[in-house]
């Protein structure tokens, strides 16, 4: 089995200045999400997942020069549409109501389901969660979608802050990264590989960037990788959590600036 | 010739309002009547559920923190399936069967009863986490605990399809040889955010869902967890061929009215195991009772097979069990194989004779050699497995 993944497109968004200053550094207000990924008709009533979503997806896309309209997507996110499951029960228990746009939107596959309609992508797309492990499987979803055959698989990590009336373990701010992978080498070299995607085992894992510093964000595993292909330094990465989390590989083939959403 | 056989089902567990075992389930399919009762919580409007029988076991003490109605539900049927798991622990190795789990809202349930009790005392409820009560991977967390299992393990969410495309998941990963077997468990439970959201879209019937029926008007809503161990060698009453899976790309609700997402994932399906249509000798329909669901995935059904093959949908006797009903439905095709019958669609007379499918609406015998479970879900989502006899 072909284990490399070749990285083609990447976008990230954080609510820091830099993507380097990713966690500790000071939070301001997240960018304007560009969601010119989406028909008009469609951006109304968007959650935050869901917009980090079609931002990142967006930057993704542009960087790998290719379009939403025929590769398969993977959404992955430790807790997707929590906002709008706030928001349904709040009407439930205030009002005895639901809402029928808000409840479409609430299952954890909104964003691709909206991506495929907009880009009138008929592949399959799925959406996945494994909590502080959603990097790694996520990316294990996409080798296996590509070892099966598909061309190019769209991945995109992304969680909205989790509202306070469900916990206040949690308070770390939104998250989005996305990904463009294949397993085949295409007219432009691709921007890395990540490979060896497997439990750490022998890995000396204090010698690793600790993906859960700080706030501890599901996603802090995503964020390293961008972090890592913005500044053109390959790593071994720990991309999920345990006493033998999963690790993988990273090669960076083109160091190039991140890509930025259109002005 | 078929596709290689490398997706055994080595193991099955069910729990739905149908009973607690695969002979209860299978008994009462064949009966054909549909078990509702009131809905577990107070609604403003008329409507009936398919619940699992009370009272519903707690967690024991040492696995607590992941209690929730829809943990109690697996934890019913996971008996069923423990000593197969334990013996592909054996053989293959912990890191190397994985647990996909398929569920639409999770944990949700527990949710919006902590969300209630903030709302009343501005505090949060003692034993709710977001991570172990609310989160999609909580019963991955919990099951890989008490099964001592260390493979790939991750939910998958993509409602009504959820269960179906942790099947597909699960293949890929056995393919890929990422993992060697897998345990499927399809979950959900009754919440009132889904009964209520489903009421909003106005498919919600006041009585036991009638798909294919001339007088059809909606769902209702059930409950239910389905397990399924999938192994890449073994025995079993009937292995999984393929899963054919498309988008829509249409609406995030509707289906394509002329069911052309639908027809391409069962036509993939079909491609994918190496089949002709005229080989498929049932199909478990996703079949959920809407006018306009019923219509799209009867033309699909026609398009691809023709209007020969026997149809049934199950989801008048169990109710729309959401995440759980991909598994749950691709169990009963496996014991349409295993038994040589086919259950009745409840409620279906008078059919429909527009639909142009021919629906079974008695038990009837039939040799099954190969059996197409249909799920098709919000945001577009279509999926046909293909079942075939040992």
């Amino acid at each position: 089995m072909n284990d490399t993944l070749y990285i083609e497109g990447f976008g990230a968004i954080t609510q820091h200045a830099q993507l380097a200053d990713f966690p500790e550094g000071p939070r301001g207000d997240l960018p304007k999400p560009d969601l010119n990924l989406l028909e008009r008709s469609l951006r109304r009533g968007l959650s935050d997942v869901t917009r980090l979503f079609m931002h990142t997806a967006q930057l993704a896309l542009k960087d790998a020069e290719s379009s939403a309209h025929d590769l398969h997507i993977v959404f992955a996110s430790a807790f997707g549409e929590l906002g709008t499951a706030e928001a349904l029960m709040d009407l439930a228990f205030d009002e005895g109501s639901s809402s029928p746009a808000r409840f479409r939107h609430s299952v954890h596959n909104a964003a691709p389901g909206l991506l495929s309609i907009s880009a009138h992508n008929t592949r399959a797309s799925t959406a996945i969660a494994a909590g502080w492990s959603t990097v790694a499987m996520g990316l294990l979803e996409a080798q296996a979608l590509l070892s099966g055959g598909e061309k190019r698989v769209l991945l995109v990590f992304a969680d909205e802050s989790i509202p306070r009336s469900l916990s206040d373990a949690h308070a770390y701010g939104p998250v989005g990264v996305a990904l463009v992978l294949s397993q085949t080498l295409g007219s432009a070299p691709p921007r890395a590989t990540l490979s060896r995607l497997q439990r750490a085992g022998r890995v000396e894992q204090a010698k690793l960037r600790d993906p859960f510093a700080g706030p501890n964000h599901p996603l802090g595993p995503a964020v390293l990788l961008a972090q890592a292909l913005e500044a053109g330094a390959g790593e071994t990465l720990q991309l999920g959590e345990g006493p033998d989390p999963w690790c993988a590989e990273l090669r960076v083939l083109r160091a190039e600036p991140a890509p930025e959403s259109a002005p | 010739m078929l596709a290689e056989r490398r997706h055994i089902i080595t193991a099955m567990g069910l729990s739905n309002a149908l009973g607690d075992s695969l002979d209860a389930v299978w008994t009462a399919l064949l009966e054909g009547r549909p078990h509702t009762s009131p809905p577990p919580f107070a609604l403003p409007f008329d409507t009936v559920c398919g619940a699992v029988q009370e009272p519903l076991d707690a967690l024991p003490a040492t696995d607590r923190a992941y209690d929730s109605r829809l943990a109690r539900i697996v934890l019913r049927a996971l008996p069923q399936v423990s000593a197969a798991v334990a013996r592909a622990r054996q053989r293959w190795g912990e890191g190397r069967v994985a647990i996909l789990v398929g569920t639409s809202t999770g944990g949700l349930d527990a949710t919006e009863l902590a969300h209630r009790h903030f709302r009343q005392t501005s505090s949060y409820m003692p034993g709710f986490s977001l991570r172990t009560s609310h989160a999609f991977d909580a019963l991955n967390v919990w099951l890989a605990r008490v099964l001592q299992l260390s493979g790939p393990s991750y939910a998958v969410s993509t409602a009504c399809t959820s269960s179906a495309k942790a099947i597909a998941s699960a293949m890929r990963l056995i393919d890929a040889n990422l993992c060697d077997a897998a345990l499927v468990v399809g979950a959900d439970a009754l919440c009132e955010t889904t009964v209520r959201g489903f009421h909003a879209l106005g498919v919600l019937s006041k009585q036991a869902a009638r798909p294919f029926s001339s007088e059809r008007d909606g769902i209702h809503i059930g409950e239910g967890a389905a397990l399924l161990l999938l192994e890449r060698s073994g025995e079993g009453p009937a292995h999984i061929l393929s899963v054919g899976e498309t988008s829509d790309a249409h609406s995030m609700s509707a289906p394509h009215p002329e069911g052309t997402g639908a027809a391409e994932a069962i036509s993939t399906a079909l491609a994918r195991a190496r089949l002709v249509p005229e080989q498929v000798d049932y199909v478990n329909a996703h079949g959920t009772g809407t006018p306009q669901n019923d219509q799209a995935e009867s033309r699909a059904i026609a398009s691809v097979l023709g209007g020969g093959v026997p149809v049934s949908s199950t989801k008048g006797l169990t109710g729309h069990t959401l995440g759980a009903c991909g598994a749950t439905e691709a169990i009963f095709c496996a014991l349409a194989i295993q038994h040589g019958q086919l259950p009745p669609s409840a409620g279906a007379s008078p059919a429909d004779p527009e639909l142009g499918v021919h629906v079974v609406r008695t038990p009837t015998r039939r040799h099954v050699r190969v059996a197409l479970s249909n799920a098709f879900a919000f945001g577009g989502s279509n999926t046909g497995i293909i079942l075939a006899a040992p």
